[in-house]
């Protein structure tokens, strides 16, 4: 009889106790890889919410009348164009996804209305990230809703917005903020119909430092604005900057939290499977010693068993936690889900629940092999 | 030659100490059948386990065939009851998830062949019964696979608790008679029991009286 022989016959007779150690690391690993994959399509999916409330931080010029920048919405006073590429060159920096903006009231038809004129989006070195922003393109506008009401210019169309002529290349549903009043150009077309050359009056930018209020983010990125652009000022629009933050902290938390749950509550369950299989098994395990058996053979009988469950847990858990995250993940995130497995979470689990079944059962089996053979083999039991 | 010398077992159980064995000598020459018997707690299983190198005394040396047993690395000494010594117990402790043939088997070295259990369980009038389970079986019957188990290895020495104390008189004097029978064939017996047959079998017969070896019986 071989250890491995032993062990497939042990598991095959005493069959409920290898079903609950298969069934709780089959639970675990399945658990594991749905809350794994799931995580990562809410965080992903987060990530989307949370870029689609806009760009946090507004870097205008430090000369703005902040009164007036509150009621009117922008800065009167402009910064040079140049700035903004400034502060994309930075290595470090903590500023995200950085555009340039010019604007300016002009009246049409009687009525208000905020030209904008939208550089493309930058990033700074090595942070090169999907743009938030749809770009303009030179010659063309974009509509927001109001704007597009009284000029009644629909997509293709031509617009005069003084005296020059743009193609409308999208008009857009109600925002329910001023964009609604806003009509997008392409930066240098802005310039030119603003006469303001090479100026813009403000950057948009995210922070990516996603800092939690009570840790106090401002003052790094200001002292890291005021050496780069002393010139400018920040303000940062507290309710996004604290929602994106709070909400990326809760789901590393919450994964950092549950993950190692699912881990702990595995491994102790299968060391109490394990100390009472060897509780179970006090006779034989004297009956093996008086035959001969090292202690390391006797150990290999409950090491190897739970390599074996790991092993075969391990696989069944990957496969039905799989097909959770892939039939059901499109379900919650119909967005977003990627509806494929991490290549990891299949190798991870095959290698890691079976070296973490043998830690588990470690203790067990060391309590096999130290007991007191005369405690089990006195025979009057 | 197996011998004992000034050995030595207490237990500890809170502050209270038990003298399982208290400076006990004893010598078997080869080749002999030796009973104990003894009043339960008197320190016989522990006497046995000791002197098949499972149980260290807490003073006093055990020497089988030469070797001082306590003094080999336990690797050697696992050897030694692999290949020397054969155990068998009152209450069998078969391994209940292998066949009887596996049983036996276990007691043998990977190169024995599965027609050396055949032949040992057929002489052991278990023939036929070699893919049953220890379950399905009597006691009697498990005893002899216990048996079996203990000298399919052809032990020198075979130490034997209580073999028969679980078992009808038909059943236990065919057990007698397996262990006579290698007794026969010049094996060296120690065997814990107090049914008369055994007497009428032993060479010698001792006795235990509180971890210390009595004047011989007979
Ligand atoms: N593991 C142990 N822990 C504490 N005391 C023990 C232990 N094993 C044996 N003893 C004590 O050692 C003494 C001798 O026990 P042993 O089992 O050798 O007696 P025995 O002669 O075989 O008895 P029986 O005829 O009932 O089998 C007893 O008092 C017993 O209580
Ligand atoms: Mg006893």
């Amino acid at each position: 009889m071989t250890v491995k022989q032993m062990i497939l016959r042990e598991i095959r007779h005493r069959r409920v106790n290898a079903a609950l150690a298969f069934g709780g690391i089959a639970a675990a690993v399945g658990l594991f890889v749905v809350l794994y994959s799931e995580g990562r399509d809410v965080q992903r999916e987060t990530r989307r919410i949370t870029r689609d409330m806009g760009f946090n931080l507004r870097i205008i010029p430090a000369s703005t009348d902040m009164v007036r920048f509150w009621i009117d919405g922008y800065s009167q006073d402009t910064l040079p164009e140049d700035s903004v590429h400034a502060l994309a060159r930075t290595k470090g920096l903590s500023y995200n996804h950085l555009i340039a903006q010019l604007i300016g009231a002009i009246k049409l038809d009687g009525h208000t209305f905020l030209l904008t004129g939208i550089s493309d989006e930058l990033s700074p070195p090595g942070k090169k990230k999907p743009p938030m922003q749809r770009v303009v393109p030179p010659g063309s506008l974009t509509l927001g809703f109001e704007a597009a009401r009284h000029l009644g210019a629909g997509k293709g169309e031509t617009v005069v917005i003084l005296g020059r002529r743009f193609t409308v290349a999208e008009t857009l549903g109600e925002a329910g903020t001023a964009d609604d009043v806003r009509i997008w150009g392409a930066l240098e077309d802005v310039q030119a119909l603003l006469d303001l050359k090479g100026r813009i009056s403000e950057i948009k930018a995210i922070d990516c430092l996603c800092t939690l209020p009570e840790n106090d983010p401002l003052t790094p990125l200001r002292a890291q604005l005021a050496e780069l652009l002393p010139e400018a000022r920040l303000v940062q629009q507290r309710l996004i900057a604290d929602a994106r933050a709070r909400q990326r902290t809760l789901m590393r938390d919450q994964q950092a939290f549950l993950l190692p749950v699912v881990i702990i509550a595995c491994a102790v369950w299968i060391a109490v499977l394990a100390t009472l299989n060897v509780r179970q098994r006090h006779e034989e395990i004297g009956a093996l010693r008086a035959l001969g058996w090292a202690s390391s053979r006797i150990a290999g009988l409950f090491l190897g068993k739970a390599v074996v469950l790991g092993t075969l847990g391990a696989a069944v858990g990957v496969a039905a936690g799989a097909g959770v995250a892939i039939w059901m993940g499109p379900d919650i995130f119909p967005s977003k889900a990627t509806g494929r497995i991490d290549p990891v979470l299949v190798g991870g689990p095959l290698i890691l629940a079976p070296l973490l079944a043998a830690a588990a059962s470690l203790v067990p089996a060391m309590l096999a092999v130290t007991q007191d053979p005369a405690v089990t083999l006195r025979g009057d039991a | 030659m197996i011998r004992a010398t000034e050995l030595v077992k207490t237990w500890r159980t809170g502050n209270r100490e038990v003298r399982a064995l208290d400076g006990l000598d004893l010598e078997v020459t080869p080749g002999e059948f030796l009973c104990l018997h003894g009043p339960s707690g008197s320190g016989k299983t522990t006497l046995l386990l000791a002197l098949g190198g499972m149980q260290r005394p807490t003073s006093g040396t055990v020497t089988v065939g030469g070797d001082d047993v306590y003094g080999l690395s336990p690797a050697d000494r696992c050897r030694l009851r692999a290949e020397r010594i054969g155990f068998v117990f009152q209450l069998f402790h078969l391994v209940p998830y292998l066949s009887v043939v596996e049983n036996v088997l276990l007691g043998a070295s990977a190169a024995t062949p599965v027609e050396d259990a055949d032949s040992l369980l057929e002489r052991l009038g278990l023939s036929g019964r070699g893919h049953h389970r220890p379950a399905e079986l009597s006691a009697g019957e498990r005893q002899r696979v216990a048996i079996g188990r203990a000298l399919i290895k052809r032990p020198s020495l075979l130490l034997a608790d209580e073999p028969t104390g679980n078992l009808d008189p038909a059943h236990a004097t065919a057990v007698l008679d397996h262990l006579k029978a290698f007794h026969d064939e010049g094996g060296t017996v120690v065997l814990v029991s107090h049914s008369r047959g055994a007497d009428r079998l032993a060479d010698r017969v001792v006795s235990l009286s509180a971890g210390r070896l009595m004047e011989a019986v007979s």
